[in-house]
């Protein structure tokens, strides 16, 4: 009786230990993602989370964890989770988050490898020139940028209603002088109209992000002119072009084109815009730019051309996708993020969130809110969609042309590329100097680009300070580093 | 003599006028500005007399729903509770200290006094509290790091406990046959109201303002509290304008994110209740202080 007693337990006890390890066995690897979202945190990410893993689960044999955070959030959490142990396998990163930082203190890994072996997917959706742009150290890639719209052009933006008023019409409108006599004829025509506000709060419209009309490598002054086509490293703020711009800027500020007190403002330029207030703006602009500024302004918009399509390094990697020192399976992260960048179900869900619930899809193919909902109180809705790996593999929201995504692709393809493109600027070497530039940019750039100095007295002030700040010093390492950067690649 | 003390009456009370109104004003304004229409917010600035009143903010705050009310509950709670803890822990320990006569009081002091003097810093705070204690992402990581107990308070308490109550008292109280615990449940607690409210209220303003647990610890949207949404609305506003590289996408993000006027209205809703459970709570407050201060 006590044998089978024995036994009996015994086989429980072994069965037991055999369905645990079974259980333990199927589970399958968690890829911890976090990413910054720019808005209300969605609160329905259990539900999009296990729709992805239904996919995720099968295709790459890991599941996944979504750790969306705001922007503070997201900076204090990364540096604790990235001193600690914690587990996040993929993160984003980029120059904007502080990626340098991040692998000084090796606390990010390369990708070279995991990308050959486990990433090939994403080759196929993004050119070998824009992955370069994520080789931020010692020639090794540390972060992927998204798939979204590499080259920007500059454009003029205009309210519809007031352009067809008086008549003016977009296609003519070919360069700054052409603007300049818009502005003079709304100034005439409504007087209580701001004829020229900021492209967005305390950014001006020379701002390196938004008049590329050079190859900013980096920014903090060393640049190659027109447009990347020469090798050679300049003094943006030396050049004859820059000079030129800021006078432009100060007579539109003397008579009266400009906003005033730019310098200080905190509304957001769609709600000045919005509210009747001011007629238009210069932007960094990209296809599709029209009908995006139209919905965020609440006011339809035309857009003059007054430079095409450009791209260098740093329009692609401000932000990237990047492992962390802490996975403790980056294959499986790689996967995954290969999965992301290349799935449209996945893609989807990560994005739109789930159909008939977060997003409906109407008959022409677009999608929308559902009844009822909007971008205010949706459960999961994100703002900044083109932070995601790959949101064009996504639909188009209504208020978009269909076409959206195939022309953001065609204009990244058909753009002028700097011939500096996947050269990344190293300030490790001269870290005082960038500092101390970073600076004195910040305390005339604005007050110079918005007119409100007049450069013929603080322009030579702002050059001596630069030269007193180092800038010689850093365009000598940047070219030194591109000279080898180039020399390696065999551009010439 | 009547006149040299009516003049420095009269300036005193100038003095002490123009501070309430420098104190009021901002809080009048804050009001008046999350009922005012948005589109003049925007086109003649901030005004205590606004061109036009709208009550748009606060319905949609109210459409809103659940994100606002639930953060709402959860500051509620946590102040309830957090204030409830902290206040059991401190006035034992307090207690405990300031009878002279528990073994090892003197080491408890100084460890107290460590406590103060010195902490651990943030990450090794945040590897503590995720790793070891594992209550990253769950309520408790919002009642315990940092608020649950507060040096300065202890002593506080102390020092109230060591010069108000006499000693006899207690002593008194053993004599009749009281335990330690009725001694301090029966006698010492209801003579110590002031210190109790004072200390309370301290910790309540504390539980009730805390975003910054909340920013380090909280993932789950479903426990973020009232300031903890207000202070990020904030930082987003600042990350998307300090960031220039930004360019053209972080405008897009940025017209989504709530107008002035609803800011305002989370900040008024944030801050009222705490204004309004002042006044209840101020003659303790006084009392508590003065005591504390002048015979410690």
């Amino acid at each position: 009786m006590k044998r089978i007693f024995t036994a009996i337990l015994a086989g429980i006890a072994l069965l037991g230990t055999a369905i645990g390890s079974a259980a333990q066995g199927a589970k399958p690897y968690e890829v911890v993602v976090a990413y910054i979202v720019m808005g209300n945190v969605p609160s329905d990410n259990q539900a999009v989370q296990d729709a992805i893993n239904k996919i995720a689960v099968p295709k790459v044999g890991a599941s996944i964890k979504l750790v969306p955070l705001g922007t503070s959030a997201y900076s204090n959490q990364l540096n604790l989770v990235l001193a600690t142990d914690e587990q996040w396998d993929i993160i984003v990163d980029g120059t904007i988050i502080g990626i340098g930082g991040h692998i000084a203190r090796n606390q990010v890994i390369a990708l070279d490898e995991l990308l050959d072996k486990y990433g090939k997917g994403i080759k196929g959706v993004l050119d070998a020139d824009m992955i370069d742009t994520g080789k931020i150290r010692n020639g090794k890639l540390y972060g992927i940028p998204p798939v979204k719209n590499f080259a920007g052009g500059f454009g003029y933006m205009m309210r519809k209603d007031l352009a067809d008023k008086y008549k003016i019409d977009p296609a003519k409108i070919k360069s700054l002088d052409d603007v300049e006599a818009v502005l003079k004829l709304i100034k005439q025509k409504e007087p209580d109209l701001i004829p020229l506000v900021p492209p967005n709060v305390r950014a001006s419209p020379f701002a390196p992000t938004v008049y590329n009309a050079y190859d900013t490598l980096g920014n903090n002054g060393g640049v190659l002119m027109n447009r990347g086509a020469s090798l050679k490293v300049e003094n943006w703020f030396e050049s004859a072009e820059y000079r030129k711009l800021l006078e432009r800027m100060h007579k539109w500020n003397e008579a009266g084109y400009t906003m005033k007190g730019a310098a200080t403002n905190t509304d957001p330029i769609s709600t000045i815009i919005k509210t009747g207030k001011a007629f238009s703006y210069l932007a960094n602009t990209k296809a599709g730019f029209a009908a995006q500024e139209t919905i965020k302004n609440g006011v339809e918009m035309v857009m003059a051309d007054i430079m095409p399509g450009f791209a260098c390094t740093d329009n692609c990697n401000g932000w990237l996708w990047s492992i962390t020192r802490n996975s403790k399976n980056p294959q499986k992260a790689m996967e995954m993020l290969n999965l992301l960048y290349t799935d449209p179900a996945v893609s989807t869900l990560l994005i739109d969130g789930i159909e008939g619930k977060h997003y409906v899809k109407g008959a022409d193919g677009l999608v929308d809110f559902p009844a009822g909902i909007d971008a205010s109180n949706s459960p999961y809705y994100y703002n900044s969609p083109w932070l995601f790996p790959n949101q064009t593999i996504t639909p188009v929201w209504t208020g978009f042309p269909p076409s959206y995504w195939k022309d953001l692709l065609a204009y990244n393809e058909s753009a002028k590329k700097s011939k500096a493109i996947g050269f990344v600027f190293d300030p490790t070497p001269v870290k005082s100097q960038v500092t101390a530039i970073s600076n004195v940019i910040e305390q005339y750039s604005l007050g110079l680009e918005y007119g409100d100095m007049d450069p013929a007295v603080k322009l030579p002030e702002y050059q001596a300070k630069l030269k007193r700040a180092g800038i010689d010093k850093v365009i000598a390492e940047k070219q030194r580093q591109l000279d080898e950067w180039a020399k390696a690649k065999g551009i010439r | 003599m009547n006149r040299e003390r009516s003049t420095v009456q009269v300036i005193a009370h100038i003095f002490l006028g123009i501070m309430t109104v420098a104190i009021i004003a901002p809080f009048a304004l804050m009001i008046i500005s999350s009922l005012t229409d948005d589109h003049s917010l925007v086109l003649r600035g901030y005004s205590f007399v606004p061109a036009k009143w709208s009550l748009a903010a606060y319905e949609y705050l109210f459409n809103q729903g659940s994100t606002i009310f639930r953060a709402f509950g959860i500051t509620i709670f946590v102040t309830v509770v957090g204030v409830t803890l902290s206040l059991v822990v401190t006035t034992m320990l307090a207690y405990t200290l300031s009878r002279g006569d528990v073994p090892g009081s003197k080491v408890m002091t100084v460890l107290v006094v460590v406590t103060i003097l010195f902490n651990g810093g943030l990450v090794p705070s945040y590897i503590m509290y995720a790793s070891y204690l594992h209550i990253k992402n769950t309520i408790l990581a919002l009642l315990i790091p940092g608020l649950l107990t507060n040096g300065y308070t202890i002593f506080m308490v102390r020092t109230y406990y060591k010069t108000s109550i006499p000693s006899a008292l207690i002593e008194a109280a053993k004599i009749d046959g009281a335990g330690e615990f009725y001694t301090f449940l029966r006698i010492v607690l209801p003579l110590s109201l002031p210190i109790v409210a004072t200390t309370g209220l301290l910790s309540a303003i504390m539980y009730w303002n805390d975003w910054f647990n909340g920013m380090i610890y909280i993932n789950n949207p479903k426990l973020f509290s009232i300031q903890l949404i207000l202070n990020r609305m904030l930082q987003d506003i600042q990350f998307l304008t300090s960031n220039a590289q930004l360019s053209a996408q972080a405008g897009e993000a940025l017209s989504k994110i709530p107008s002035t006027s609803i800011r305002m209205a989370i900040a008024t809703l944030g801050a009222l209740p705490l204004l309004a459970a002042y006044p209840f709570f101020q003659k303790y407050f006084v009392k508590g202080i003065t005591i504390g201060a002048v015979k410690g």
